[in-house]
C-alpha cells in the first residue's frame, strides 16, 4: 500500500480532492493548498473567520490522510506539559502520570491538530516548534520521533484580547500559511445554510474515504516528487528574481507604501526552499514533471506571504501591502529572464 | 421736362435744414495753425445724414489739410467739428477760401456745409536773411523706458508657448502624439536576426510589454480576453508558450517554430494591418 506507483498516487489526490470538495463547499483554494502540503510533508497554519470550516476541513483532511490523529485546544492556560503528559488520579487513589495527547498515540502520529494556536502562550509556541522543525520531543526521559508527523494549526483573525500572536520563527516552520474565507458563491452560502446534510460534521466528513491518501507513503511520494520533479536553470532564476525583488523591493511601485523602506526581513533561505518543495508538488498534482511558473504562481503567497515581515510604519497595513507586494513582484519579474 | 421733374425734386435742398457755423476766425494765421469750425446741423424730424457724403480727412488743396471730422449726435441735432490745418506758406497777407461742401441727407436732399476765408501772414520778414542760429533749439527728447514693454513681450510669449503646449496635449499634436506602442512590431524588427532562444526571449518581452505584466503561458486566456485583435492566432500562440515551457522549463526538448512569422503576424495585427 505505502510502495503505490507515482501514476496510482495521482489518481488517488483527485479521488481526495473531489471528496474534500464535496465536504467542504467553496474551499476549492483551500483544499488544493492543504493537499499540496500533504505532499511536501510541511505544516500548515489555517488563518480565518469563524466558521468559515477549517476545523472540518481540517477534520476531513485528517480522515482522507488516515493513521492516527490528536487534537489540542488552545487556551490561555494551557502548559507545555499538558500536550505531553496527561496526570490523574488513578482508581488506586494514587496520582498517574500518562501520555498526553501528542504521545498518546505513539510514534505513528499522523495528524496533530492545534485549534486556536494564538490562544496558547509562546512557551507552548516554543515546545510546537521544536515538534514542527525536528519531528520530534524528550518526554518520559527519551526522544519521541514522530516521522510521519504534519501539523495543522488554526487560528482566527477576528480576536486579540488574550491572544498570543506566534513568532516569526515559529511562523517560518509553517510550509504555508492560508487563509480562508467564505465561500463566495450564493450558491454555496445557500446550501451551507439549508442543506441538512452540512449540519452534522461528523456524519459529513464520513463521506471522506480514509486513508485514501495513506499517510505512511507520503515520505516516500513527497520524496519521489522532489528529485522527480525537473526544476530547470530558468525557472531557478525566476524563483530567485522574485525573492529577491520581494526583497528589495525599491523600484516596485505599490500605491501606499514606500517601497524603499518596506521591508525589514523575511524571506528566509528555508522560505525558499520551501516555495520550491510547493512549487515541485504542484506541477505533480498537475501531471507534470517539470515546474512551470505558473506553480510558483499558485503557491507563492500561501508559502511567502507569512516569511514576509514589514516595517513597523507598514505592519498595521500588511492585510493589503503584502498581497499587492507579492502581485507587483510577479508583474514585474520576467520570465524566462534574459 | 415732366420726366425730370421727380429729379430735379430730389435734388432740392430740403427746405426745414437749419444750420448754424461757427467759424474759425478771419485774421491772423500763421503756417502751421489748426483752424476748427464748428457746425450744427438741426434736421427735419425723420431725416437723417449720410454718413457718406460726410467730408473725410483729406488733403483739401495743397495748402489746406482737413485733419479730422468729429461728429456728435444728439437727437435730430447733429455737431460736426472740422479741424484744418493751414500749410500755406504767405509771402504776404493773403486771404485763403476754404470752399463749401455738399453733403446728402438719407432722403437725397442736398444739404450745404458752408466754406470760409482767413488771412494768413508770413512768420517773418520775407528778405530777412536766414542764419542757422534762428532754428529753435531741437526739443528735449525723452528716451522712453522700453524694458517693461519687453517684459510683456517675454511674458506674452511664454504664455504663448504655453498654451500652445497646453492645446498640442490636449489635441495629441506635434511632441505629444508619441504612436502607441508596438511592441510585437519592434520585436518582429529585432528578432529578425536573432537565434532561437534569444528571438524567444525577446518575443516575450514584447508579450510582457503588451499585457502591461509579465505573462506565463497560464496568462495566456486573459492575455486574449484583454486583446481579441490576436483570438485568430490564438492556436499558434498555445503552441509557442507551450513550446516556450518545454524549452525554458521542461526536461525534454522541443519543436523548432518560426518565431520570426509569428512576430511579423502580431506586429501586423498591432499595426491594424489584418
Amino acid at each position: 500500500m505505502t510502495d503505490l506507483p507515482l501514476s496510482d498516487w495521482r489518481a488517488r489526490l483527485a479521488e481526495a480532492e473531489a471528496r474534500l470538495n464535496d465536504v467542504v463547499l467553496g474551499q476549492s483554494r483551500t483544499i488544493r493548498l492543504l493537499l499540496l502540503s500533504a505532499l511536501c510533508r510541511g505544516h500548515v497554519l489555517l488563518a480565518g473567520d469563524v466558521g468559515t470550516g477549517k476545523t472540518t476541513l481540517l477534520r476531513a483532511m485528517a480522515r482522507a490522510l488516515g493513521g492516527p490523529y490528536a487534537r489540542v485546544e488552545g487556551t490561555v492556560d494551557l502548559l507545555p506539559t499538558d500536550l505531553i503528559y496527561a496526570a490523574h488520579i488513578a482508581e488506586d487513589g494514587r496520582p498517574r502520570i500518562e501520555p498526553g495527547p501528542v504521545l498518546e498515540q505513539g510514534e505513528d502520529l499522523a495528524v496533530f491538530f492545534f485549534n486556536e494556536i494564538n490562544r496558547a502562550r509562546p512557551q507552548v509556541h516554543a515546545l510546537l516548534l521544536r515538534l514542527m522543525a525536528e519531528r520530534s520531543l524528550t518526554a518520559f526521559r527519551r526522544e519521541w520521533h514522530f516521522p510521519h508527523l504534519q501539523v495543522f494549526a488554526d487560528r482566527n483573525q477576528i480576536e486579540r484580547d488574550e491572544t498570543f500572536e506566534l513568532p516569526a520563527a515559529a511562523r517560518d516552520r509553517f510550509l504555508m500559511e492560508i487563509s480562508v474565507e467564505a465561500p463566495e458563491t450564493a450558491d454555496d452560502r445557500m446550501a451551507l445554510a439549508f442543506d441538512p446534510r452540512f449540519h452534522d460534521t461528523t456524519r459529513l466528513i464520513s463521506d471522506v474515504v480514509p486513508g485514501v491518501l495513506p499517510y505512511r507513503g507520503l515520505n516516500d511520494l513527497a520524496q519521489a516528487i522532489q528529485t522527480g520533479t525537473h526544476t530547470s536553470p530558468a525557472l531557478q532564476r525566476y524563483v530567485y528574481d522574485l525573492c529577491q525583488i520581494i526583497r528589495d523591493p525599491h523600484d516596485l511601485k505599490i500605491e501606499g507604501a514606500d517601497t524603499a523602506r518596506l521591508i525589514r526581513g523575511g524571506l528566509s533561505p528555508r522560505g525558499m526552499q520551501y516555495l520550491v518543495r510547493a512549487a515541485r508538488a504542484c506541477a505533480w498534482a498537475e501531471g507534470r514533471d517539470a515546474v512551470l511558473p505558473q506553480d510558483v504562481r499558485a503557491v507563492f503567497v500561501p508559502v511567502m506571504a507569512h516569511r514576509i515581515f514589514l516595517t513597523p510604519a507598514h505592519e498595521p497595513r500588511r492585510d493589503t501591502l503584502v498581497p499587492a507586494l507579492i502581485e507587483a513582484a510577479f508583474a514585474r519579474v520576467p520570465v524566462p529572464a534574459a | 421736362m415732366i420726366r425730370a421733374l421727380p429729379i430735379l425734386l430730389l435734388a432740392a435742398p430740403a427746405m426745414a435744414q437749419d444750420i448754424s457755423v461757427q467759424n474759425p476766425r478771419a485774421y491772423g494765421w500763421w503756417l502751421g495753425d489748426e483752424l476748427v469750425q464748428q457746425v450744427q446741423v438741426t434736421l427735419p424730424p425723420g431725416a437723417a445724414l449720410d454718413p457718406a457724403s460726410l467730408p473725410r480727412a483729406r488733403a483739401v488743396d495743397y495748402w489746406l489739410d482737413l485733419r479730422a471730422v468729429e461728429r456728435q449726435d444728439d437727437g435730430n441735432r447733429i455737431s460736426l467739428t472740422l479741424r484744418y490745418q493751414n500749410f500755406y506758406a504767405a509771402l504776404e497777407p493773403s486771404t485763403r477760401q476754404v470752399p463749401h461742401f455738399p453733403m446728402r441727407l438719407m432722403d437725397g436732399s442736398r444739404l450745404d456745409l458752408p466754406g470760409f476765408s482767413y488771412v494768413t501772414s508770413p512768420l517773418r520778414p520775407i528778405l530777412a536773411p536766414s542764419r542757422p542760429d534762428q532754428l529753435q533749439p531741437d526739443p528735449p527728447y525723452h528716451l522712453i523706458d522700453s524694458r517693461p514693454t519687453l517684459m510683456r513681450l517675454a511674458l506674452s510669449g511664454v504664455a504663448l508657448l504655453a498654451g500652445l503646449l497646453m492645446l498640442s496635449r490636449h489635441q495629441g499634436w506635434f511632441p505629444f502624439h508619441a504612436r502607441a506602442a508596438r511592441p510585437f512590431t519592434r520585436a518582429a524588427r529585432r528578432l529578425r536576426r536573432l537565434p532561437e532562444p534569444e528571438a524567444r526571449r525577446s518575443l516575450h518581452r514584447a508579450f510582457d510589454a503588451a499585457f502591461g505584466r509579465v505573462l506565463i503561458g497560464a496568462d495566456l486566456d486573459r492575455f486574449l480576453a484583454q486583446k481579441p485583435q490576436f483570438a485568430p492566432l490564438a492556436e499558434r500562440l498555445r503552441g509557442f508558450f507551450a513550446a516556450s515551457d518545454a524549452r525554458f522549463f521542461g526536461a525534454g526538448s522541443a519543436p523548432d517554430q518560426d518565431i520570426a512569422a509569428l512576430a511579423r503576424d502580431l506586429g501586423a495585427i498591432e499595426r491594424g494591418r489584418r
